[in-house]
């Protein structure tokens, strides 16, 4: 979207991509001219920024000022033709006709149904063919409809990415992980952080929206919920359920062991929000997982319409007071949700935390309020919490009362080369870890972690030799077949799966039995042990199982991820503990 | 401070070896090329004739595509070679790269790109690109075919030059038929004005080729202008079912 640069009477300048719509609201004078907005912020900051006192009269004076900001920095950078700078002039260029113009800001239902659409959020320009056929109205009546919402509700334009210092910083997410390239305009860029929602590049804008209203609050049935709390489960509810409404508590962290079922303590405070009229926002790190919580919540909130957003579907535009979305959804709203519950935050790296902390202070109102819920805290939670504003709620003891199986470390020397080749058989390592896997099988489907994509395959191959008359298959991430590969093991038609850590959460396999090999791997830390070895013993019928670490040392990690499943366990068998 | 540190920079790194497994551009499995060999074949189908007459993959089994034998395809253009099947994941990127603002893709396919054109065409005076309508350049900021045509320009040393000017705006043509697009494009290209094409060997570059028209219509106003002969290259374009 391109922006005309305006000055109105009193010497204000601002921009508009449909300056018809800023005439008939206000007498204003236009450069003809269009821009990329984030060309017109970068050039002309010190005149929009300009104190009132010191706006030079006549205007004359400003508008040569704004002329000899822009001209040279065009010429310099960009590769215009641009003959003469005119002001005033009659603009052929997709000119939207004073009476359409007339005609959409005089219709009021149509510019509130508008808002309803678009509130809490911030919209890039590539959701705008979305909005506009979920309205069945064209391009010109959305632009007439988003400037005059910039000129009388408040809503504002930003560049979508912006040179700050010398970085390209993108409004959206705050990464400058920015590829830059040469436009008509000079450099600009296309953030490549948040790309799987919708590219955004410099030269495009966001639309950041007011905050939402609180919908009227409404009774909602007492529903029962159809699972029953485990009595440490009912506890910990009551008190994130207190806590969620006691002043001065902007964050909760809820620490339970892995299949302690924390995703279900959470949902009497949720319910008490949506009882409210407030909205709820379920954030969880990967699709698969966002999938299963929505059908989880949709059975316990039989009264509301659950949504779900997730990868790079165009949004929903009905209103909804409870959606279901994998974290980087974050990104597409603008002090939306009174309440975020985010499921396993650790569940990135530590780069992919900085957008999701960026994304979350946009998404949540002011007043809002955050319960982390995880199994296993980062460093950065852990110091955070634990004071009386950052309260802890610890559940440590499974949902079906045993403890979380202990992970056994077997030595095995795996070759520092690639294997390409497979005549491994006779190899001494090798034969103990296919006695192992083989032990293994017996007791209940293998789960196999390989800790890169490109040993998926290699590994897939071997396990396939190993276990000839098994079910054996593999994936990763971007495997275009990965759903539905996961599902046939999920539903138990596959015996042995490969993968990265895709399964490494928030997955429950009766039975399932864990094998991580190269567990000495620099990918993997305390974390993603504790979360792989918690996949197994996690239904009531099946409570143990077994976790295998192969690899050629007990690394610093792997003790300490030994170690933490024994403090919780010890925690559990307690009863009791200290909140930290 | 030695604890906080370490561990980010553990992660950082794994970080960068994530990244640094570099991926196929088109179906992001694990590949040193930026295309990878599977995608290669389904997409370029190097053993895949192309029509002469208008770049359509055409198997083996002819010389040209039914279209250009039964006399409807263009009629102006020398050769017209074709990178790959304008389809699936070829077509997303070539898309991705219009409408998404990600020009920088195409520099990955450059070592593709100079195969396909100095291995069939012969060596020209001057590489050009369609020009695009300034409204349309204005918006979406850069010129695809201008940038294919650089990227062309700066690895084998050949001249790019701006012949033509865009003087209309068109209707896309993905909505129209055959005779619709070439209607659609009367008079919408003209020859800059004092440029000297006689005797000229040009290479037109666009981005796709479905029926022919647009490269058809530039390359009849060159010629009547004095150039030689026109060759043309573009990303994708039509399969013969
Ligand atoms: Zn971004
Ligand atoms: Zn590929
Ligand atoms: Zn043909």
């Amino acid at each position: 979207m391109l922006f005309y640069t305006l000055i109105n009477d009193s010497g204000e300048v601002r921009f508009s991509p449909a300056p018809e719509v800023d005439k008939l609201l206000g007498n204003v004078t236009v450069l003809n001219l269009r821009l990329p907005l984030e060309v017109l912020w970068r050039n002309l900051e010190e005149i929009i920024h300009i104190k009132p006192s010191e706006i030079p009269t006549p205007l004359e004076e400003l508008k040569s000022r704004i002329v000899n900001r822009l001209k040279p920095a065009l010429e310099k950078e960009g590769n215009l033709n641009i003959e003469e700078f005119e002001w005033d002039t009659p603009d052929t260029n997709d000119k939207i006709t004073n009476e359409k113009c007339r005609l959409v800001l005089g219709n009021e239902r149509l510019f509130t149904d508008f808002i309803a659409r678009v509130q809490g959020r911030q919209l890039a320009e590539g959701e705008l063919t979305s909005l506009r056929g979920s309205m069945h109205c064209d391009e010109q009546t959305i632009t007439v409809l988003m400037q005059k919402a910039v000129l009388t509700n408040h809503h504002v334009w930003v560049p979508a990415i912006r040179r700050i210092k010398g970085y390209w910083v993108c409004q959206r997410c705050g990464s400058i992980h920015c590829q830059e390239w040469t436009s008509i305009y000079g450099y600009a860029a296309t953030c490549q952080e948040c790309k799987s929602i919708g590219p955004l590049n410099s030269l495009q804008v966001l639309f950041r929206c007011q905050p939402l209203q609180n919908q009227n609050p409404q009774k909602v049935k007492h529903h029962t919920y159809p699972f029953d709390f485990s009595p440490s489960q009912k506890r910990a509810a009551e008190q994130l359920l207190e806590l969620s409404q006691k002043d001065g508590v902007h964050e909760i962290l809820v620490w339970a062991a892995c299949g302690a079922g924390k995703t279900e303590v959470s949902f009497p405070a949720i319910r008490k929000y949506l009882s409210e009229g407030k909205r709820v926002l379920f954030a969880a790190p990967r699709q698969d997982v966002v999938h299963d919580v929505q059908l989880r919540l949709q059975r316990s909130f039989p009264d509301h319409m659950v949504k779900i957003l997730s990868g790079a579907a165009a949004p929903d535009w009905e209103d909804s007071l409870l959606i279901v979305a994998t974290t980087h959804q974050l990104l597409r709203f603008y002090r939306a949700f009174s309440l975020v519950v985010f499921d396993e935050m650790d569940a990135y790296p530590y780069a992919g935390n900085k957008i999701l902390e960026f994304g979350l202070k946009q998404a949540i109102r002011e007043d809002g309020r955050l319960i982390y819920l995880t199994a296993t805290p980062s460093e950065e939670l852990l110091k955070k919490f634990g004071q009386e504003d950052f309260p802890v709620i610890r559940l440590p003891l499974r949902y079906h009362g045993r403890p979380v199986p202990i992970p056994e470390w077997i030595e095995v020397n795996f070759p520092d080369k690639n294997l390409k080749n497979l005549e491994l058989s006779d190899k001494p390592y090798f034969i103990t870890l296919s006695k192992v896997l083989r032990e293994l099988a017996q007791d209940g489907p293998l789960l196999v972690f390989v800790p890169t994509i490109s040993l998926v395959p290699i590994w897939t191959e071997i396990l396939k030799k190993v276990f000839s008359n098994k079910r054996v298959e593999g994936s990763w991430s971007s495997d275009p077949h990965r759903r539905t590969k996961v599902s046939s093991f999920l539903k138990g038609s596959c015996d042995v799966f490969i993968c990265t850590s895709i399964l490494e959460r928030g997955i429950t396999v009766n039975k399932v039995q864990v094998a991580v090999l190269f567990a000495h791997h620099e990918q993997y830390d305390i974390r993603s042990l504790v979360q792989m070895a918690g996949r197994t013993g996690r239904t009531s019928e099946n409570p143990t199982g077994r976790a295998v670490f192969f690899a050629p040392r007990k690394t610093r990690e792997m003790i300490r991820a030994i170690d933490w499943i024994r403090e919780q366990n010890s925690i559990a068998k307690g009863g009791s503990f200290h909140e930290e | 401070m030695k604890s906080e540190v370490v561990p980010m920079i553990k992660k950082l790194g794994s970080l960068l070896w994530y990244d640094q497994e570099e991926s196929c551009l088109l179906c992001s499995a694990k590949s040193v090329e930026p295309i990878c060999s599977g995608c290669r074949e389904e997409y370029f189908q190097p053993r895949s004739s192309r029509c002469p007459s208008c770049g359509k993959l055409i198997g083996n089994l002819s010389e040209r595509c039914k279209d250009c034998s039964s006399g409807i395809g263009p009629k102006t253009l020398d050769k017209v070679v074709s990178l790959g099947y304008y389809g699936g994941a070829w077509r997303d990127l070539i898309c991705n790269v219009k409408y998404k603002g990600q020009p920088y893709l195409l520099l990955r396919l450059s070592d593709y790109m100079i195969s396909c054109t100095v291995n069939n065409l012969p060596p020209p005076d001057a590489v050009v690109p369609i020009p695009m309508h300034p409204n349309k350049l204005a918006e979406r900021g850069f010129n695809q075919t201008e940038v294919l045509a650089s990227i062309l320009s700066g690895k084998l040393g050949i001249q790019l030059r701006h012949y033509l000017i865009r003087t209309k705006d068109t209707a896309p043509q993905t909505s129209l038929g055959r005779n619709e697009r070439i209607q659609n494009l009367r008079g919408v290209f003209q020859v800059k004005e004092g440029v000297k094409l006689k005797d000229k060997i040009i290479w037109l570059v666009d981005d796709v080729i479905t029926t022919g028209a647009t490269l058809g219509e530039s390359a009849k106003i060159l010629k009547e202008n004095g150039v030689k002969e026109i060759y043309a290259f573009c990303l994708g374009a039509g399969k013969e079912e």
